[in-house]
């Protein structure tokens, strides 16, 4: 098998994987109590404009109707209406995902930039006091759930030094940026609007760094364990005693294998970012899908839950794909056959 | 070369950004918050942060008079009863929508028809009115099936919206020959008459007003140009913004650990704003034991208000709470200040528990309270331990609002007692007490005691026809007696409520507004508040 087909048999199975979650998802949001009917129209609504809503949602409908229906409509880009905004599902998902996602891009890079150098300092100075700090830095970020980083970091930016900003993606007094993308930073660039950039960066900061965090002990730590089990190897000593150089080592020799399995738990950290995101979002006020997923939950708002799951678990695969072709370029051991 | 130059530029940006980014413009802010969502149209809304947009955006009939000098004309210039089923409203002439035009009988008819045929929002309130006819350009007829006394008061919920513009802006609905009455189009825009317009609306995460500048009633020479309400924005974070400067009026539901360090900040001030609610463990009246009226007497006699009251109190001097004496609360026709609240008086309790006929040991209670809101789980605590004292053994459950809403629509899954919080819709003891008393009307969270007391019943129905305010207000004090003697319910905390006000908008404009308005969502009338 060669990597096209390799990749092209990884759709297919995300495809079916991306349905069988659908059915799951759409059969668990329905046990959720309540009448989604009556608690979208609120307390005061007529039993007769409730019953209208259960008719347009198709509730009355056994199950299999019900998803028949929704597949159809998926297909046609269509997912329906937010019983919780009154918005279609897709503007609501279009606002929101990429608030999400560029706030995910920020953590994601945050964790690369600090976790895997905290990990080779780690791992290369082991035992040393450099790996002592390290090691605990490391600690602090895995055990520190992230919700209670924000409140931290809070602390720390909005009260002792209040030099960065601690809500919403930019300053409202700026004129947001032509919608193009809907991450701020791109549009901004695209736009040539620096004060912009600077101002949404800014605001990335700080809740960037709270979801990242954790996961930069994560990385840190795995970085650490394998870069040392590589340090171990009797290649590693073979390249010693060529005289090679300990930056030449550590790059090539050394670097390269150790960070296969970093990378895979960088892909899956990076995607639990996507849906884990919501008390960090919370607190710093922040627009985004997360917050908006916990929110249509509460409600009961099926459509609503159903198309954030399907985004997240979209998301998932996608990123998985991405990690294993990664791997395949990190280490040409491994074969499409593997 | 462009490398190096392309990031100086990016580095000399975030500079300059981290020295300004904090609020610089030349308008007037006010910045608020609540809890989500945001409803901005006029035929659904129904909670306290939808009243406030509604309040802003959108004019009624009739308005709210200040410190409970009852209800004045708005869009109206007055009214009249010809018969006892007929009201004749007259309107005010020259007031122009936000589109530019002119306000007219026709938008009054619309305005109803909307409303009543979408059935959201406050359109309960108008259940008794038969037919709204435009008499001519500048006079609405509403014919009642019966005389029905609260309909003035209730036209402050009737929001009235631009006909034409609305029409003008519908698409394929649910509605027949109207559409979807604008529901698509209304999401995100204005088409009333109010003070403020529309600018943004995201019902989820945040709303803009800005200001209309030809508001028929003009504005305070200091009012905010815009007005931004954030939704569902944590405590911690609006206690970081109000002290950065940059937040200017919170909500009232932050905790009180929270107040109470605000309350020490000198940025910061909290303003106690009497609200027309209370809180209540509503009784169900028609399971066992509670169907007795000697078991309830005897719960609403043991019950410990002292020991729950102080349990609000965020400082020595600061009691987020006031105990109740029935079910009038401030701000609505008939509450009578003076009147003393109900106490604890457990001797009492013990000779009426010998009355009932049930055996308090053959029964454990389950008492709930709203999950979402665990502010309120003191409340049933404090009856679970006052109940065991009579003798009963009892459960304190967290009921996820969905699931409470559910249960409550029939009376054998409906709690023994459930904590629930009610506000007033408009100044009118009717909007309160019919919709949670009578026997008519259970089934609801509102009306989760399953009341079913023919005394009750008849002064509620003599309170709705009756036209003269004076006999009014008699009969629903007499009907608030009968509700503490039969103990209906227990009525257990007047709401109180401290909201935290930034010292940029801190002034007797803007704290007089909050105080000085009854009705829920009205107190945030953003063109009467001063910006410093």
């Amino acid at each position: 098998m060669n990597t096209l087909q390799y990749f092209l048999r990884r759709i297919f199975v995300s495809i079916i994987v991306f349905f069988g979650v659908s059915i799951v998802i759409f059969c668990l949001a329905r046990l959720i109590p309540g009448d989604p009917a009556r608690i979208a129209l609120g307390p005061f609504a007529t039993d007769e404009m409730v019953e209208q809503l259960r008719e347009t949602l198709h509730l009355n409908e056994s199950i299999f109707i019900q998803y028949g229906i929704f597949i159809e409509k998926l297909f046609q880009g269509d997912l329906g209406i937010s019983t919780y905004t009154k918005r279609p599902v897709l503007v609501d998902i279009i606002s929101y995902f990429p608030a999400t996602f560029e706030l995910v891009l920020m953590s994601g890079l945050l964790m690369i930039l600090i976790g895997m150098p905290l990990g080779i300092l780690s791992g290369k100075f082991k035992n040393s006091i450099i790996d002592n700090v390290a090691r605990l830095i490391s600690l602090l970020g895995v055990v520190t759930p992230s919700f209670l980083w924000a409140i931290i970091l809070m602390l720390i930016f909005a009260f002792w030094f209040p030099i960065l900003p601690v809500s919403e993606r930019m300053n409202e007094a700026l004129d947001p940026p032509t919608l193009v993308t809907g991450l701020l930073l791109v549009d901004s660039l695209l736009e040539g609007n620096f004060k912009v950039f600077g101002d949404a960066f800014l605001h990335l900061i700080l809740p960037g760094l709270a979801i990242a965090l954790p996961a930069i002990g994560n990385v840190a730590r795995l970085t650490r364990t394998n870069l040392s089990d590589v340090y171990e190897k009797q290649y590693i000593e073979f390249a010693k005693s060529y005289s090679f150089s300990e930056y030449r080592i550590a790059t090539k020799y050394a670097l390269k294998p150790a960070s296969i399995p970093t990378v895979t738990i960088i892909g899956l950290d990076f995607a639990f970012m996507l849906g884990n995101a919501f008390l960090v979002e919370t607190v710093f006020v922040w627009p985004g899908m997360a917050k908006y997923g916990v929110e249509v939950i509460l409600a009961k708002d099926l459509n609503g839950i159903i198309a954030t799951a399907l985004v997240i678990t979209t998301f998932f695969l996608i990123i998985n794909m991405i990690v294993d072709f990664v791997v395949l370029l990190l280490n040409p051991r491994i074969t499409t056959k593997d | 070369m462009k490398k190096i130059s392309f990031f100086k530029t990016i580095l000399l940006s975030l500079i300059i950004s981290v020295l300004s980014f904090s609020f610089v413009s030349a308008k007037t802010v006010i910045r608020t918050d609540e809890a989500a969502i945001g409803e901005a149209d006029p035929a659904k809304f129904s909670d306290n942060i939808d009243s406030v947009i509604i309040f802003n955006v959108y004019d009624a009939l009739v308005d709210e008079g200040k410190n409970g000098s009852g209800l004045k004309p708005l869009l109206s210039t007055g009214w009249e009863y010809p018969d006892p089923n007929t009201l004749n409203v007259s309107l005010k002439s020259g007031v122009k929508f936000h589109s530019g035009n002119t306000l007219d009988a026709d938008d009054v008819v619309y305005s109803f028809n909307r409303l009543m045929d979408m059935g959201q929002g406050f359109s309960f309130l108008f259940g008794s009115v038969e037919s709204v006819t435009a008499l001519d350009a500048s006079t609405v007829q509403f014919k009642t099936t019966e005389p029905f006394a609260p309909l003035v008061a209730s036209l402050m919920r009737l929001a009235i919206v631009d006909k034409d513009d609305v029409q003008a802006n519908t698409v394929d609905g649910n509605y027949g020959d109207n559409g979807d009455y604008g529901e698509a189009y209304l999401l995100s825009t204005s088409a009333g008459t109010g003070a403020y317009k529309l600018s943004e609306h995201d019902p989820n995460v945040k709303t803009v007003l800005v200001k209309n500048d030809d508001y028929f009633q003009g504005h305070n020479a200091k009012a905010p140009d815009e007005v931004i309400i954030k939704y569902s924005v944590e405590a911690a974070t609006i206690k970081a913004l109000l002290l950065r400067g940059e937040h200017e009026i919170s909500s009232m539901w932050l905790p009180n650990e929270v107040l109470a360090a605000l309350s020490k900040e000198d940025s910061v001030d909290l303003v106690k704003i009497n609200r027309p609610g209370s809180w209540m463990n509503k009784l169900n009246n028609r399971r066992a034991p509670f169907d007795d009226v000697h078991c309830r007497r005897a719960i609403q006699l043991a019950y410990d208000y002292d020991a729950l009251y102080q349990s609000f109190a965020i400082t020595d001097d600061l009691v987020a709470g006031q105990k109740a004496s029935g079910a009038l609360i401030a701000g609505v026709l008939g509450y009578d200040p003076n009147k003393a609240p109900i106490e604890r008086d457990i001797e009492k309790a013990k000779a009426e528990q010998a009355k009932c006929k049930y055996n308090p040991s053959d029964y454990t209670l389950d008492l709930a309270w709203i999950a979402e809101v665990p502010y309120e789980e003191p409340w049933a605590l404090q009856l679970q331990a006052n109940a065991m004292e009579l003798g009963y053994d009892a459960t304190v459950t967290g009921l996820p609002w969905a699931k409470f809403t559910e249960q409550v629509s029939s009376w054998e899954n409906t709690p023994h007692a459930t904590v629930v919080s009610v506000l007033a819709n408009v100044p009118d003891p009717d909007a309160l007490m019919y919709a949670q008393f009578h026997s008519s009307r259970g089934g609801t969270w509102m009306s989760a005691e399953w009341a079913n007391d023919p005394e009750l019943d008849a002064l509620l129905e003599k309170g709705r026809t009756e036209t003269n305010e004076a006999e009014r207000i008699k009969i629903y004090q007499a009907a608030n007696q009968v509700m503490i003697d039969n103990a209906i319910t227990l009525f257990i905390t007047d709401f109180v409520g401290f909201q935290p006000i930034s010292k940029n908008v801190s002034n007797s404009d803007t704290i007089s507004t909050q105080q000085q308005y009854g009705t829920m969502g009205r107190n945030l009338s953003f063109r009467e508040m001063a910006v410093n």
